[in-house]
C-alpha cells in the first residue's frame, strides 16, 4: 500500500514539474529569442529640392528596440546620422530629422535614415511613419511622402 | 599717239577734242535729290552706331547691377528671416535649423529671437540646439501635457474678472473667521 501511495506521489510530483516547465520556456525558447535587422525610411519630396525633413517612426506591433540610426544615401545627407533623441533608442518610437545646406539636394525618392532595430519574439513588427515636416532650401513646405522599406 | 602728235590732223584733233571735253547735263533736282539720300544714309548710319554705343553701355551697366543685386543685397528668404522672430511658444523643427545655418553661412544680421541657446549670441550651437529640440521626444510630451491644460488667456478669461472662489458650506474661510472674532461678544 505504501509502495502505491509513493507512487502516486512521485508521479503527481513529476507531472507537476512537467506543468511548470512550459512556463518558463519562453525565455530560452522561440517566443524569447531576438533577431536584429534593419528598416529604410523613404523620403519623395516629388521634384523639389529636399533640404529640411523630419518624420516620426513608431514600432506599434511587437517589441521592438532601436539600436541605431544610419545616415541617408545622398550626399546631402550622408555626411552625418539624421538628428534623433538617444532617449528614443529605449523605446519604439522616434523622431528623426536632418537638413542640408548644400547646393546638391535630392530631387527624387531617397533614403533619408536606416534604423537599426531588434525585434523579440515571433510577432512582426508593424511601422508606422508620419512625416513632420519636409522644405525646400528657401523654407517652403513642399509635399512630400514618406515610406518605409523592411529590410528581407 | 598723244594729243602732242604733229602728225594727227588738226579736224580730227579738234573732233576728239569735242568729244571728250563734253560736259553732260545733270539737272539739279536730280542733283539734290542724291545730295538728300546721301545725308539721310548718314545719318542713319551716325544714329545706329550711337545706338549701338548708348546700348552697349546700358547693357553693361543693367548687368553690373545685377550682379551687384545679387551679391549684396539679401536674398528673399534672408531677409525674411532676417526680420521673422522665433516665437518661443511654438516647438521648433528641422526646417528653423535649416533657415538658420543657411543665414549663418550668408552672414546677414539675425534677429535676436534666434538665439535658442541663450548664450547672446547666434552661431552653429544654436542650429544644433533647434535641431535636437526638434527631434526630443521630451519637449514634445511636455507640450502634449500643456496642450492638455489651455492657459487663462486661450480660455478667454482675464485675471481682473476672475472672481474668487466662494467658500463652500462647512468650510469657512479665513475671512469669515475672521469676521466673527471682530464681532463684539
Amino acid at each position: 500500500m505504501k509502495r502505491v501511495l509513493m507512487l502516486i506521489l512521485l508521479a503527481a510530483t513529476i507531472a507537476a514539474i512537467g506543468e511548470d516547465r512550459p512556463a518558463t520556456a519562453p525565455a530560452t525558447g522561440p517566443a524569447g529569442s531576438s533577431r536584429f535587422t534593419y528598416v529604410d525610411l523613404m523620403v519623395d519630396p516629388m521634384g523639389q529640392p529636399l533640404a529640411a525633413w523630419q518624420v516620426e517612426f513608431a514600432a506599434e506591433v511587437g517589441k521592438v528596440t532601436l539600436v541605431g540610426v544610419e545616415q541617408g544615401e545622398h550626399p546631402a545627407y550622408a555626411k552625418r546620422p539624421p538628428y534623433y533623441d538617444p532617449a528614443a533608442l529605449a523605446g519604439n518610437r522616434i523622431i528623426l530629422g536632418d537638413f542640408s545646406i548644400d547646393q546638391n539636394l535630392p530631387k527624387a525618392r531617397t533614403r533619408v535614415a536606416r534604423l537599426m532595430i531588434e525585434i523579440r519574439g515571433e510577432a512582426k513588427p508593424q511601422y508606422v511613419a508620419k512625416l513632420m515636416a519636409a522644405a525646400s532650401a528657401d523654407g517652403t513646405k513642399i509635399p512630400a511622402a514618406v515610406m518605409i522599406v523592411v529590410a528581407k | 599717239m598723244s594729243n602732242d602728235d604733229p602728225h594727227l590732223p588738226p579736224p580730227l584733233a579738234d573732233a576728239l577734242r569735242g568729244a571728250f571735253a563734253h560736259k553732260p547735263n545733270v539737272p539739279a533736282r536730280l542733283d539734290e535729290s542724291i545730295l538728300s539720300r546721301a545725308l539721310t544714309k548718314f545719318a542713319q548710319r551716325r544714329r545706329m552706331r550711337m545706338l549701338v554705343r548708348w546700348g552697349s553701355g546700358a547693357a553693361a551697366a543693367i548687368a553690373a547691377c545685377i550682379v551687384l543685386a545679387i551679391f549684396i543685397l539679401p536674398g528673399p528668404q534672408q531677409s525674411q528671416l532676417a526680420q521673422k522672430k522665433l516665437d518661443p511658444t511654438r516647438q521648433v523643427d528641422m526646417v528653423d535649423a535649416m533657415l538658420l545655418a543657411r543665414q549663418i553661412q550668408g552672414g546677414r544680421a539675425i534677429d535676436r529671437s534666434w538665439d535658442f541657446n541663450r548664450d547672446g549670441k547666434i552661431d552653429q550651437a544654436d542650429v544644433e540646439a533647434i535641431a535636437h529640440a526638434a527631434v526630443s521626444l521630451e519637449a514634445r510630451t511636455i507640450q502634449t501635457e500643456r496642450r492638455g491644460l489651455p492657459g487663462l488667456d486661450e480660455l478667454g478669461v482675464k485675471i481682473s474678472q476672475a472672481r474668487p472662489a466662494r467658500p463652500r458650506q462647512g468650510a469657512p474661510s479665513i475671512a469669515f473667521s475672521e469676521l466673527r472674532k471682530e464681532r463684539p461678544q
